[in-house]
């Protein structure tokens, strides 16, 4: 088992083998919240590099009053924001508005269909405002607390928690159709 | 006492909305895990919450391969740390950049700077998006062949961008230095002038 503190300490002095073991440790992490924030793997992968790129430039500044996860992990929707942002700038066409209803018509397939939902369940979580989308995927996919999201997105409890219910009102209303 | 130990207590008649995502990761106690089966039972509001987020716990959760991880991390570069040559991945041309960037950003900071002293003692009043489209003119003036306009792209975009699409691109690179500027010291600057109007 990781001991995170005296790798973050070792990583300060520069040590690899202790960037190695913090980049084994949360690199999966990293790469999920990239992946399901942006739904592309090359991107998501850019994200992971760019986000321990930052955190070895940035370890000084990380006095460890919060988890090393939550630190990481603030990095890590930084670098997808701003990627989501240069993907934006970059396409000609503005940006796809899922105006799917749900269709009422039995599913061929409910295997099939229950993944073709999900999908545009994550579709549509990928468009919502940046915090509830980041709240709704940290609470439900990493199962992250109100409190330690407040800490990865430097917010309070209370707005965690807000958007929180906003996004997922949103989510079950897209799928309750007009 | 643990979150979700405050969400619901024994008894709770309210809505457990913010157990249903741990209650679906397996994530809750046996009893909080009886409570919240029960309760969802009844209640179609639940119900439907549990449903939807039930599509979210069955997405794929995505992984990195063996062969992702070790190329990544080769790219990182984690090895430049250890033999003293820098940080990880940025060579030193790339400190170089930053520096570049640096400078750039002092310079658009400082005229910007300018422009609001003149709006202001000029009485016309000015707003922060005036001052934003105004550095973005003035960093459309650089000229995109330069080897700072190169270097300020190059550290943005690492992977190399045509210096012909450099004006929508400069655009870009505004926007990714006015995202790293602390908003806090424009309203610093803004509040004395807004009481003179």
């Amino acid at each position: 088992m990781l001991d995170e503190r005296h790798a973050v300490e070792q990583a300060r002095q520069g040590n690899e083998s202790a960037w190695r073991s913090l980049y084994e440790t949360y690199a999966d992490f990293v790469f999920r919240l990239a992946m399901q924030k942006l739904g592309d793997r090359d991107a998501a992968l850019d994200v992971v590099q760019e986000t321990f790129i930052r955190a070895s430039t940035a370890i000084d500044g990380f006095r460890g009053d919060s988890a090393f996860k939550s630190w990481i992990a603030r990095i890590a929707i930084n670098e997808a924001t701003n990627q989501i942002r240069r993907q934006a700038r970059r396409r000609e066409a503005p940006l796809e508005v899922v105006e799917h209803s749900p269709s009422r018509e039995p599913a061929p397939d409910a295997e099939v269909v229950r993944k073709d939902m999900a999908e545009r369940a994550f579709t549509f979580i990928r468009q919502l405002p940046d915090q509830q989308r980041d709240v709704l995927l940290l609470r439900t996919t990493e199962g992250l607390s109100y409190a330690e999201i407040a800490t990865v997105l430097g917010s309070s409890e209370g707005s965690v928690r807000v958007s929180y219910h906003h996004g997922l009102r949103k989510l079950k209303e897209y799928f309750r159709g007009p | 006492m643990s979150e979700n130990d405050r969400d619901m207590r024994p008894g709770d008649r309210e809505h457990p909305t913010d157990l249903l995502p741990d209650f679906l990761r397996g994530a809750l106690s046996p009893e909080q895990e009886r409570e919240v089966a029960a309760h969802a039972e009844d209640c179609s509001v639940c119900a439907e919450e549990l449903d939807v987020l039930s599509l979210i716990a069955e997405h794929p959760v995505p992984a990195l391969t063996a062969e992702e991880r070790s190329r990544v991390y080769d790219q990182i570069g984690f090895g430049g740390i250890a033999s003293g040559s820098g940080s990880a991945g940025r060579s030193d041309w790339r400190s170089a950049a930053w520096k570049v960037a640096a400078a750039i950003a002092l310079l658009i900071t400082g005229i910007g700077v300018w422009q609001i002293y003149l709006a202001g003692s000029s009485g016309t009043g000015w707003s922060a998006a005036a001052v934003l489209e105004a550095w973005e003119e003035d960093v459309r003036e650089i000229d995109p062949s330069s080897e700072d306009a190169r270097a300020l792209l190059a550290f943005f975009e690492p992977d190399g961008l045509q210096i012909g699409e450099a004006d929508a691109e400069l655009d870009a690179v505004v926007d990714d230095v006015l995202d790293g500027l602390d908003p806090g010291v424009l309203d610093g600057i803004a509040v004395p002038w807004e009481e003179q109007q």
